[in-house]
């Protein structure tokens, strides 16, 4: 595992006002030289409003956010819908803090079982699967069910975990995988590539973050307040501009119903 | 110590096996060659093989990189990405063909459209890349290659090595492994050769260096070899017998030195020769040739001692031959040879004697014995043998030719004609006259009828007394004998005899009986009673007829039967007792009571002289009854078994069958009493000689049928009579060794009384060669002149 601190102080003068510290664990799947790229606008805005320093715990797998958070040992965690889920099938205690909007404005996004352009006349039982993580939403859990739909079970097929949805892709046009399943918004930045999709999945809840059952209720809700106080296409265009893809389009509270689908989903998947 | 025959086996199994060995090795190597090779050569192309896909795996890999960078940096846009990418390719190529200048490798690539760029330059023609297998070491057109797809910009790699470059290394490689195999097998050749030099070549020329000391010296030190167990067990066998050589060297001296002291010993002339050479000589021959000391001195003058024998004209003597031929007559002559030498004048003969030396064909042991006292002695013999037979042949009175000589000369006549001269009264002339006187008119009767027989060409005889005998030997008809022999009779009757001491003259006259033209073996006889006819009746000269015949016979009967009465009288009818012997248990078990009539002497006649005459005369019974008394009462008290002869006559007499059970009852022992009952004739009423043996068996006596085999033998009645034994007639037995139907009948009747338990007697056995042939046969008793003539009293048992 590798266990990255980064301490980020987003204004000096506020944190000798106020010296509380919130231990942040990042998504799993992005690569730790970009976390802070991706982290520095939101965490900036934050520090400025709620007067706290983030303190980022990097791990390289949702399994270990899990069980960081389960034990207090991360404050806050970005979560993928199914980690949540997880969360919740364990009955670990935890507050759901606030769920993001894509560009569309939406709080929802979707998987694609996509393949390679040197693959497409292959038929997909003979097809090696590249996934993400194994707690990834479009890994396994997506993926199978897709594949199901074809007839296909992920179980039986040869598969491999390529750690994030840019390096299935590129495992799909190195020859390494004939198929894989990322997020659509990614296929759809890398469609020119000559890639395929075959099959995307319904809606499934946006990407949110969780606090920790020790993390102050007040703070928590300072968080969700400031956070919903945003107006990406309002007052707070120039703010959230520069912010990461994942917070620029603002966010809203967790809609819990939709991650209970989820959880739905994982029941009925056998992982290997 | 490893035995001799372990060794051998262990030696020959080795030697055997060395072979076989040596080729299976040979092939191994050259097998294990070839395998090595192959599995370098395998090596090497899988060496080439992962060398190859190692190399077209990091030229992928730096292809790889390129993209990745483009990827990431370019990927999201799609804009930028065509001619970023476009950039990225000829980068990509530059950089392999970077990689490839310092590589042993070849490479083109494939673009879509199937546009080539070549990374390398090509000597050679290029396999098609559509030909090849992907990710596949393959051989094509004179290279290894190997083919593999970049995705990403869908490009086939091909690389490529020339095949010579690998079959160059490949040859290089068999050129070392074969010269390594070569170096390897040089050494073990060397080395097995140090081996061999020092475990076999040094220790057997040193053993062979050994041997030839001892061929010439038994006393060389042992023999020490340690090379291997074998060696050391070979020297220790072969001092073992080398020991061995030295007593038996020793023992052989003192051998030599006895056959020597014995060769010298003899009195004979002992030599070893080839016939024309002499290689040795005892020293009985040095005192023989005693002119020369050693075999070298006489061999100085002589090449053989054939060139002493002196010429002989007799087939049993030999001579001086040149070759040594005088040697193969002795060697070959189944009568000893005799060679004469003379010396100082005397002449020695010698018997010579050759046996072949063993294992030296060539060379012959001569025994010379001197025999010249023998041949005197022999020579005064047969002298003495001639004058012996001579005397033997002649009458010493008269010196004419004897009975003797008569009988042999009518032997072997066909036909003769014989006239008996007999003077008459010579009894009283002689005892007138005196012996001296009549013995004087004897020689001159005898002269005087020798020189007329000269003339006549008649043989003259002197039989016994004062008779004579004239012998025509020839067929001549009767008148010729009749007035020859008148002329010879009347001539002797004319001539003058005198008395010297008184001058009388002595009267003389003849009587003759002649018999003419009839067998030599009658004439004897025929001539006897014509002589004696003629002398009772007074007449000069009588020829023979039938009529004399028969009236001489019953002369003859009438003298015998009264002989018999007389024998009777005086108790002179005896039985004589013949053993009969068990072949089995080799002992005498029984005897047979023999009749015999003693003479005024007390000797013994035969029965065949009397017992007819006795039937004749009606004295059998009494001969029969004589005989069961006697024989009953000498045997009494005898341990033995004893059979009494009884025809079938005897069984129909009353009296005699009583006192036959008589006597059984008074002696006791009736089981050792055996009846023989005579076979020779036709036993007409076997129911008479059944009851007979029903009765007598009563008494535990035995029943014996004699003759058996003589003529009138019945099996059939045999077999109903209960008989104990069968008594095989003489005449068969006699003839048993020469005459194949005796032989025939004695083996049939044995084998028909064995079937029926009866045991069997063989008669007339009077040679070893006849017991062991009826012995052969199985017979299981013996009677005859063999075992023991008849006795007046019992032999012993053994």
């Amino acid at each position: 595992m590798r266990h990255i601190i980064l301490l980020f102080l987003c204004c000096s003068a506020l944190v000798f006002a106020n010296p509380h510290t919130l231990r942040f664990a990042p998504l799993p799947m992005l690569k730790s030289e970009i976390v802070l790229q991706q982290y520095v606008g939101i965490f900036s805005f934050l520090s400025q409003k709620l007067g706290v320093t983030f303190e980022i715990v990097y791990f390289t797998d949702y399994e270990k956010i899990l069980e960081a958070l389960a034990q207090n040992r991360v404050d806050i965690a970005h979560l993928g819908p199914l980690p949540y889920a997880r969360l919740l099938h364990n009955a670990i205690p935890v507050q759901p803090l606030v769920q993001f909007l894509n560009e569309d404005g939406k709080s929802t996004y979707t998987c694609s079982l996509i393949t390679a352009h040197h693959a497409r006349n292959l038929p997909l039982k003979q097809h090696t699967i590249a996934l993400t993580q194994p707690l990834s939403t479009c890994g396994f859990l997506s993926m199978s069910h897709l594949l199901k739909r074809e007839g296909i079970a992920l179980e039986e097929q040869p598969y491999f975990y390529a750690d994030t949805h840019t390096n299935v892709i590129l495992k799909l046009l190195l020859g390494e995988a004939h198929s894989g399943g990322v997020k659509s918004s990614v296929f759809s930045d890398y469609k020119h590539l000559g890639l395929i999709e075959r099959s995307r999945s319904t809606a499934l809840p946006g990407f949110l973050w969780v606090g920790s059952a020790k993390l102050p209720s007040a703070l928590a809700k300072e968080i969700q307040e400031a956070l919903f106080s945003l107006e990406p296409t309002g007052k707070d265009t120039d703010l959230m501009h520069s912010w990461a893809d994942a917070f620029k389009h603002g966010a809203i509270a967790p809609n819990l119903g939709e991650y209970e689908e989820v959880l739905n989903l994982y029941l009925n998947t056998v992982f290997p | 110590m490893i035995s001799l025959n372990t060794l051998g086996r262990r030696i020959s199994i080795r030697s055997k096996l060395a072979y076989p060995v040596f080729l299976i090795c040979v092939v191994c190597v050259l097998l294990g060659t070839r395998v090595i090779e192959n599995n370098l050569n395998k090596r090497i192309y899988t060496q080439q093989e992962e060398e190859m896909v190692l190399f077209s795996n990091h030229l992928l890999y730096t292809l790889k990189a390129d993209f990745e960078t483009l990827f990431f940096n370019f990927g999201k846009n799609a804009h930028y990405f065509q001619s970023a990418n476009t950039a990225a390719q000829e980068e990509s190529i530059n950089r392999l063909r970077n990689l490839l200048q310092s590589s042993a490798y070849q490479a083109y690539i494939v673009l879509p459209h199937e546009q080539e760029i070549y990374l390398t330059s090509f000597e050679k023609p290029l396999p098609l890349a559509s030909r090849l297998r992907p990710k596949t070491f393959q051989k094509v057109n004179g290279y290894f290659a190997y083919k593999d797809y970049f995705y990403p910009w869908d490009w086939e790699l091909v690389l490529l090595k020339e095949s010579s470059v690998v079959q160059q290394i490949i040859a290089n490689n068999s050129l070392l492994v074969s010269a390594t195999i070569s170096v390897l097998m040089v050494v073990i050749i060397i080395f097995l050769l140090l081996i061999m030099r020092i475990v076999i070549q040094k220790p057997f020329a040193r053993l062979f260096a050994h041997l030839e000391q001892l061929g010439t010296n038994l006393n060389t030190p042992a023999l020490e070899l340690s090379t291997s167990k074998e060696t050391f067990a070979l020297s220790q066998h072969i001092n073992a017998m080398s020991q061995t050589l030295r007593e038996k060297n020793v023992t052989l001296l003192h051998q030599k030195q006895r056959y020597h002291d014995i060769l010298n010993a003899q009195p004979s002339l002992v030599f070893v020769t080839s016939g024309t050479d002499i290689r040795y000589a005892n020293a009985t021959f040095f005192d023989f040739f005693d002119t020369y000391a050693t075999l070298e001195e006489f061999k100085k003058e002589h090449r053989c001692v054939c060139d002493f024998f002196e010429p002989v004209m007799q087939n049993d003597f030999v001579h001086k031959t040149e070759n040594g031929e005088w040697l193969t007559l002795v060697q070959h002559s189944a009568i000893p040879k005799k060679a004469m030498i003379i010396k100082n004048g005397h002449e020695h003969i010698f018997t010579l004697l050759a046996n072949s030396l063993r294992g030296a064909q060539e060379e012959c042991v001569v025994t010379m014995t001197d025999i010249t006292p023998l041949e005197h002695y022999k020579r005064l013999l047969e002298k003495g043998k001639e004058e012996l037979s001579r005397q033997l042949h002649t009458d010493k009175l008269t010196q004419l030719p004897n009975r003797l000589s008569l009988t042999t000369a009518l032997s072997i006549a066909r036909t003769a004609s014989l006239a008996l001269f007999n003077i008459n009264d010579f009894k009283e002339i002689n005892d007138f006259y005196g012996v001296k006187t009549g013995d004087k008119l004897l020689r001159e009767y005898g002269e005087r009828l020798g020189k007329l027989g000269k003339e006549k060409n008649v043989g003259v005889f002197k039989l016994s007394a004062d008779e004579y005998a004239l012998f025509f030997p020839h067929f001549l008809d009767e008148a010729s004998i009749i007035e020859t022999t008148m002329f010879f009779l009347e001539t002797m009757n004319q001539e003058l005899f005198f008395d010297l001491s008184t001058i009388r003259r002595i009267s003389v006259s003849t009587s003759a009986g002649l018999t003419v033209n009839t067998s030599g073996e009658k004439a004897l006889v025929e001539a006897d009673i014509a002589l004696k006819t003629a002398k009772k009746k007074q007449k000069p000269l009588l020829t023979f007829d039938e009529s004399q015949e028969t009236q001489a016979r019953f002369a003859t009967n009438i003298e015998w039967a009264n002989r018999l009465k007389e024998a009777f009288a005086q108790d002179k009818i005896v039985p004589y007792f013949q053993p009969i012997f068990n072949n089995a248990t080799g002992e005498i078990e029984k005897y047979e009571a023999l009749v015999r009539m003693l003479d005024a002497d007390n000797e013994p006649i035969a029965p065949c002289f009397f017992l007819d005459v006795a039937k004749k005369s009606h004295q059998y019974f009494q001969l029969t009854e004589t005989m069961i008394e006697k024989t009953f009462a000498f045997m009494q008290d005898k341990p033995y078994d004893f059979s009494i002869n009884l025809s079938e006559s005897d069984l129909m007499d009353y009296s005699i069958n009583s006192l036959i059970v008589e006597k059984l009852k008074k002696h006791g022992h009736g089981n050792r009493v055996v009846f023989e009952i005579v076979e020779t004739e036709r036993i007409d009423d076997y129911e008479l000689v059944a009851r007979f043996v029903q009765e007598v068996k009563h008494y535990g006596a035995k029943i014996a049928i004699d003759d058996f085999g003589s003529g009138f033998s019945n099996f059939q009645h045999v077999a109903k009579l209960n008989v104990d034994y069968i008594k095989i007639d003489g005449s068969l037995i006699q003839n048993i060794l020469f005459d194949a139907n005796s032989l025939a009948i004695v083996e049939s009747i044995h084998a028909f009384a064995s079937r029926l338990g009866i045991k069997t007697i063989a008669e007339y056995v009077e040679t070893l060669a006849v017991y062991e042939k009826i012995k052969a046969i199985g017979i299981h008793y013996t009677q005859g002149y063999f075992i023991a003539q008849p006795s007046p009293d019992l032999y012993s048992s053994s």
